[in-house]
């Protein structure tokens, strides 16, 4: 049918099939900041755009209902004044991580204050609580919308300053625009989806409807002949390679026990074909027209039924070790039919037993600290998959081109991504490019290739551009999630509340297959025991196959589970004993200067060593939080009788990168005009890692942020970067740029002292851009457009590469306050304060806007988010009008986060790492504090109403 | 997760016979009327002013029967749909 209507005040004459959307059509007539994460449901936001000026969200508005209509996108406001004045306020108050979600905030902010020109909270709240983001934790959000009526109404207005840190330093510990801020609030060209030409191919997934069955048989010869139809891709024909698709360091520490297409499927969702056809509609139509013949197994759907004697066994294959030698015990024959499951080096497993993974160590005698306490609890706590939801899914466009085979990816490790792709495709590493493109959020699940093998091996084979995207159910069930986890804790102490001995039993459920098996139920461990002084610890970690979604990395990376378990153990022990909970900690907790002897027994795939703190800010974020929710005194009395209050507290920790393990590089180079280029290994996921290693660059080499434009993630232009997980950007990525920047600064000097005739030592940097001596001066243009002109030096080019031994834990206090209600079992988090020690913040708004994400993100958790499954091993709930995530109506009303500057020796001017370990807290923080409130333990997370009323006995 | 949800129309100032309309969502497939819990709670009016709201919570678990599902076991639903009722109806009361 054919419509006509105004887009962005042109009129428009469209053709549309009966029943398209409107977000269909604006896509196809080339709007890109329509963006969308829910396929159509209306749950998201993203696609949101004005309607005769109301926001709606495009997908729930039929193309025929616009007919004569007013519709308007971002892409309408290039220079309108009103709308500059939102986005700058976006900007200024750091509402832009990764960006995917902005341009339906800006348009909601706009019909905002086009209603109401002043508004307040819960106006706000109304106007945005129907997009979801899941970086900013909104508040910030609230700031902006003040900034930018104020700049509205009076355009001279300056609003109070803001904190800064680091008087001394120019850029650094102030805040500055995000570099990408600018494009990302305009909607521009950005992400995978802006890169994708008419022409490409379209790749549709056929998933396992079972959760464990043999493929006895699969017919491909339909499809294959339907129209549009480039190739099918099937166990049949896959390449017989197995691999692990969790992108960690070479050799990762998690078993090959996958090919692109398994012979057995092992979730429901998993892998049985994938077609390559010219359009969208030619691919859907052959993927239906597959045939496949599965002889269904027993499906295996919890730790008890995994480890259970005679329970069906997921992976059957030959068990191989590239070095080392199988445990003692276990079973290395296959069956002969099922693929092969290939260890780099041993992890303690016995995969014909559903054992993963498994580790234990300890320091000092446990059994003889127990014996010598005078008070032992023994509790288990258990915490369920959630999903890391980022709202751009897993997406990446293929291409050959020269001969090379070219990704544009959605990734948080594009050399890995290279790595892995180049072997499966069968290609050296110099025949393959990958390019990270803006993230429309990663939080762990981009650290996995999930669609670059299968895009990277088809556009290859058939030469074809391909485009790969995950709808948002297969985001859920066939992406990465948090491994569920069964976690005991026996503490034993003396009456003064001294720990005596610790004892952490933890088992995790990694789901089909053994990416991050190992390293993140020990990360559970390893940042949660470090944070108390005993010299009895000890651990065993257990991580088994199961045929629910696969885990893998989401920001925390098993430590908000851990945390979760030793933290409230630890609240449980100080009611045991009478004592105030965070009487106990103080008691027990790291300090300054303290020696962590059980680092000894968690190193990171290799031989740990004991590490003695530097200064730690714990005591310092304690005493702040005591005094803010005068701890002392006791709680607030509740003003309704239904709802009672309570309060709890807790320590928290992360590192910075992998000590040892890790490695990042960077190069800055002098350009003629006396500016610079930074190319980054780092890859920046949304979090301002591109903001933060050029401001780091700025400060070392005396010029603005306007100065200096960074390339990163680029494998073919940027230097090696192990990518951006285990907390690694600022400190590693960071590092490497300001050791670049160093280089480049002594290289300037070096150049400037034969054309000055001063020597080196006479010579410095001052801003902006000169080299100063003692008789003369020379601009950096010059010097950029002498070196490259056959004169002095040749192209002055700075390079860092950081490697350390160094652990830069951040640390963190976390204080809730909740009203819990024992009819209904409802939890409102009325207060919530996050004090971090993340060493010197670089950009201290963008780094308190993660910490808020992070918070808000693990309230989710702790309170509602919860993958369910039915007894055939389906996900019921995989969309968000069922898995509900928070919104800006879930702040908490007293949102707080509070910077605790302590400097760390080696990172880039003091930094340490700020964003992932925000999320350890609010679990072990609201379960002490519904405790407080109640009078019940709630072990199980998340804590639901019906859990609350459960344990109440109501139920 | 979604709860029960529903409203109760009346009662007017006293609790008359037949005066109060009691419809639930949440329960089953569709929302529905509860006669029987109507007459019920109408019974035990004193003086036409409401029970209190543990004996509405009592007298109205028995006149529910939902199914479990994803967003909730059957108990759970039966106790949150009589505390719903129960401070919906004292709610209006102290509007009226």
């Amino acid at each position: 049918m054919k419509i006509e209507f105004i887009l962005n005040g042109k009129p428009i004459q469209a053709e549309c099939p009966e029943g398209e959307s409107l977000k269909s059509l604006l896509k196809r007539l080339g709007m890109i900041s329509v963006r969308e994460a829910c396929d159509g449901e209306g749950s998201c936001g993203l696609c949101t755009v004005l309607l005769d000026g109301a926001a709606v969200n495009s997908c729930l508005i039929l193309a025929a209902q616009v007919q004569g209509r007013d519709i308007v996108t971002l892409e309408h406001y290039v220079h309108d004044p009103l709308m500059r004045t939102i986005q700058k306020a976006l900007v200024d108050a750091a509402c832009v991580q990764c960006g995917y979600c902005t341009p339906a905030v800006v348009l909601a902010v706009r019909d905002l204050l086009s209603r109401i020109p002043n508004p307040d909270d819960s106006q706000i709240a109304d106007a945005l609580s129907g997009i979801i983001c899941r970086c900013t934790g909104y508040l910030q959000f609230r700031e902006a919308i003040r900034l930018a009526a104020a700049r509205a109404s009076d355009p001279s207005y300056i609003p109070s300053p803001p904190q800064e840190f680091r008087p001394e330093l120019r850029h650094v510990g102030k805040d500055r625009e995000k570099v990408d801020a600018d494009v990302l609030v305009r909607g521009e060209r950005a992400f995978v989806e802006d890169r994708v030409p008419p022409d490409a191919c379209w790749i549709e997934l056929v998933g396992s409807p079972f959760a464990h069955a043999w493929i006895s048989e699969i017919d491909t010869s339909e499809a294959e002949a339907m129209p549009g139809v480039l190739a099918v891709l099937t166990c049949e024909n896959c390449p017989p390679i197995s691999y692990t698709t969790a992108g960690q360091g070479f050799p990762e520490p998690s078993p090959y026990d996958q090919r692109m297409f398994p012979r057995k499927v092992r979730h429901v969702g998993d892998r049985v074909a994938a077609v390559l056809a010219r359009t969208r509609e030619e691919a859907k139509a052959a993927a239906k027209a597959i045939r496949v013949t599965y002889e269904v197994l027993e499906p295996v759907l919890s730790i008890a039924q995994a480890k259970a004697p005679g329970a069906p066994v997921i992976h059957s294959g030959d068990v191989s070790y590239v070095s080392g030698s199988p445990p003692e015990g276990t079973g290395v024959r296959g069956d002969g039919r099922d693929d092969p499951v290939i260890y780099q080096f041993p992890l303690h497993s016995d995969p014909h037993r559903n054992l993963a993974a498994s580790a234990q160590a300890g320091i000092g005698d446990t059994e003889r600290g127990f014996a010598g306490a005078d008070i032992i609890i023994e509790r288990s706590y258990k915490a369920n998959r959630v999903q890391s939801a980022p709202l751009e899914p897993h997406t990446v466009f293929a291409c050959v081109d020269s001969s090379r085979l070219v990704l544009r990816a959605s990734t948080q490790v594009p050399w890995h991504v290279r790595r892995i792709v180049a072997r499966i495709v069968g290609l050296p590493e110099h025949k393959v490019r990958v390019i990270k493109e803006r993230v429309g959020g990663g939080f762990g699940a981009k650290q996995d290739i999930v669609v670059e093998d299968i895009a990277g091996y088809l556009a290859w084979i058939t030469r074809r551009p391909v485009y790969f995207r995950y709808t948002r159910e297969q985001e859920f069930i066939a992406s990465r999630t948090r491994h569920a986890m069964e976690i005991s804790v026996k503490l034993g102490a003396r009456r003064d509340g001294r720990l005596t001995a610790i004892l952490m039993r933890l088992d995790a459920d990694t789901g089909p297959y053994g990416q991050h098996c190992l390293t993140v139920p020990m990360n559970a461990i390893s940042k949660s025991l470090p944070l108390l002084l005993c010299d009895n610890a000890r651990f065993e970690v257990k991580s088994y196959y199961t045929n629910l979604s696969p885990a893998g990395a989401y920001q925390g990376y098993g430590a908000p589970k851990g945390s979760f378990a030793l933290q409230t153990a630890m609240a449980e022990l100080a009611e045991a004993l009478g004592m105030d909970q965070l009487d106990l900690l103080e008691m027990n907790r790291v300090r300054s200067g303290s020696t962590i002897e059980i680092l000894k027994s968690l190193g990171e795939g290799r031989e740990g060593s004991a590490v003695t703190l530097g200064t730690c800010g714990l005591g310092e974020m304690i005493a702040r939080g005591r005094a803010a929710f005068d701890w002392d005194d006791p709680k607030p009395e509740s003003p309704d009788p239904d709802w009672k209050i309570g309060r709890g507290a807790v320590i928290i920790q992360q590192g910075s990168g992998l000590p040892g393990l890790d490695a990042a590089n960077a190069e800055i180079r002098l350009l003629p005009d006396g500016t610079a280029l930074l190319l980054s290994g780092g890859a920046d996921l949304g979090t301002g890692l591109d903001t933060l290693t050029a401001k780091v660059a700025a400060e070392a080499l005396g010029l603005e942020l306007a100065d200096i434009s960074v390339v990163s993630g680029d494998t073919d232009a940027t230097p090696f970067d192990k990518g951006a997980y285990a907390s690694s950007g600022s400190f590693f990525s960071g590092k490497a740029a300001l050791l670049a920047a160093e280089d480049l600064k002594a290289k300037i000097i070096a150049a400037a002292s034969p054309l000055l005739g001063e020597p080196t030592e006479d010579l410095r940097i001052e801003h902006r851009g000169r080299v100063v001596g003692r008789k003369g001066e020379i601009s950096f243009a010059r010097l950029g457009h002498v070196s490259v002109q056959g004169q002095g030096h040749g192209e002055l080019v700075g390079f860092g590469s950081f490697k350390t031994e160094h652990a830069a834990f951040p640390y963190g206090a976390h204080f809730a306050q909740v009203a819990v209600n024992p009819r209904t079992g409802q939890v409102r988090v009325q207060r919530y304060h996050a004090y971090q020690d993340c060493g010197t913040p670089i950009n201290p708004a963008l780094a308190k806007g993660q910490i808020y994400g992070a918070v808000l993100k693990s309230i989710g958790h702790s309170l509602y988010e919860e993958m369910l499954y039915d007894e055939a091993g389906r996900c019921l709930n995989p969309r968000f009008l069922d898995y509900k995530v928070p919104t800006m109506a879930e702040l908490p009303e007293d949102f707080v986060v509070e910077l605790m500057p302590v400097d760390d020796e080696v990172g880039p001017y003091g930094a340490k790492s700020v964003s992932e370990i925000s999320v350890n807290g609010a679990a072990p923080a609201l379960a002490i504090a519904i405790h407080d409130a109640i009078g019940v333990w709630i072990r199980e997370w998340p804590f639901t109403p019906e859990r609350i009323l459960r344990a109440l006995g109501k139920l | 997760r979604a709860a029960p949800s529903g409203q109760a129309l009346g009662p007017a100032p006293g609790l008359a016979a037949g005066s109060l309309r009691i419809c639930l969502g949440g329960l089953g497939p569709k929302a529905a009327r509860f006669p029987a819990l109507e007459k019920a709670i109408t019974d035990s009016a004193h003086g036409g002013s409401l029970p209190p709201k543990e004996t509405i919570e009592e007298i109205s678990c028995e006149h529910f029967s939902p199914r479990s599902d994803a967003r909730g076991s059957a108990e759970f639903k039966r106790l949150r749909a009589a505390v719903l009722l129960a401070d919906t109806l004292h709610a209006m009361e102290a509007v009226l």
